[in-house]
């Protein structure tokens, strides 16, 4: 089982050093908990991120709930949502009680474009990533590319899609026990 | 605690409740309330938050840390993050209790095999809207482009890529001054 313990120092370094939004976030997560720890299946991940995206408020914050919880129940779901929030929240406290100048810099300005355009690179690798390890069929390939065109050139909101295909899916890809059983 | 701060903690519960579609969708209930309704913070603090939200790691949305410091200091920086929060975090909970009780059922296990696949889907159409957004110069595009094969075929820590291309980017503004 995972120690809390792991889990605070994963989350406290995707909280310290995920810099560029929620979706460096994401494919920061993809590489700690998913990769490099293997505590979580790709699907797992995939499922959090639906989770993240039914649910109201920030997507990244969500899915680590969701993971925290998968993993070690309510104390783990504490620790993630605590360890993603508490290294920005000290520091945008300190920058508010410094008065420090932020949108002026044009440093930090260069500094956040080449991150933001990285960003998208990168993410690519991600889903590529979760691409290859969860479409293993005809059928959930389909269906990855019906919902890519559903957001992509249809504009359908997101909420909706992630709704549909879980109700789709409940009735189309629920697995067939009893088929299951005359066969063997 | 003082009126002031009890109205701004409700207000972030209400938004971190009804904010569907990620950070980005709490932006602009913000504002109405923060600036356009109660006039505690002024245009250029709101912008100040947004940007301090995107230079710190972490989620965006800790902005909240900044607008609560601004109208009531620790207390008003504490509740407000509270109150953004922790909506989405008992939801989540809510929903994760339910689902690994029934993930067993057949009906549970194809929603969630239907939502999985969505959602590559719909980070897919994410890159894309990403790319359009952080894309416009040549040199984006080689940074995209150095960030992909970095992170995928080099497998290279997606931390050292958001870094590298920190780097560049503060580089070229160095060099060509934006």
């Amino acid at each position: 089982m995972v120690s809390l313990i792991q889990l605070a120092l994963t989350f406290l370094k995707i909280g310290a050093l995920g810099f560029g939004g929620p979706f460096s976030l994401l494919a920061i997560m993809q590489k700690e908990v998913v990769e490099r720890r293997k505590w979580l299946t790709t699907e797992d991940f995939t499922q959090s991120i639906g989770i993240g995206t039914m649910t109201p408020g920030p997507i990244f914050f969500a899915a680590a709930i969701f993971v925290g919880y998968r993993l070690r129940g309510i104390p783990g779901a504490v620790i993630c949502g605590l360890g993603t929030l508490l290294p920005s929240f000290i520091l945008a406290v300190l920058i508010a009680a410094l008065y420090v100048e932020v949108e002026s810099s044009l440093l930090v300005m260069g500094t956040v474009h080449g991150i933001a355009a990285g960003v998208v690179g990168l993410f690519l690798s991600v889903v590529l990533k979760t691409g290859r390890a969860t479409a293993k069929d005809v059928r959930s390939t389909a269906w990855i590319v019906i919902a890519f065109i559903a957001l992509a050139i249809l504009k359908v909101d997101p909420l909706l899609l992630i709704v549909i295909a879980g109700i789709a899916g409940a009735w189309l890809l629920r697995p067939m026990p009893k088929i299951q059983a005359a066969e063997k | 605690m003082t009126d002031m701060l009890w109205e701004f903690f409700l207000i972030t519960l209400k938004i971190g409740a009804l904010a569907f579609g990620g950070g980005y969708a709490m932006i602009t209930p913000l504002h109405y309330d923060l600036v356009t309704h109660y006039g505690w913070l002024t245009e250029t603090e709101f912008s100040s938050a947004v940007a301090v939200g995107q230079i710190t790691p972490g989620p965006l949305m800790i902005m909240v840390a900044f607008m609560g410091y601004k109208v009531a200091g620790l207390p008003g920086a504490t509740l407000g993050t509270i109150g953004l929060f922790l909506p989405s975090a008992l939801i989540v909970l809510a929903i994760a209790g339910s689902y690994l009780r029934f993930k067993d059922a057949p009906i549970v296990q194809g929603a969630m095999r239907g939502v999985s696949l969505a959602v590559i889907g719909l980070l897919a159409a994410v890159v894309i809207e990403l790319g359009r957004g952080a894309l416009s110069t040549p040199l984006d595009v080689l940074i995209g482009i150095a960030a992909f094969v970095a992170a995928g075929p080099l497998k290279r820590d997606p931390i050292a890529v958001l870094l590298g291309a920190g780097l560049i980017g503060l580089v070229h503004y160095l060099i060509v001054g934006g």
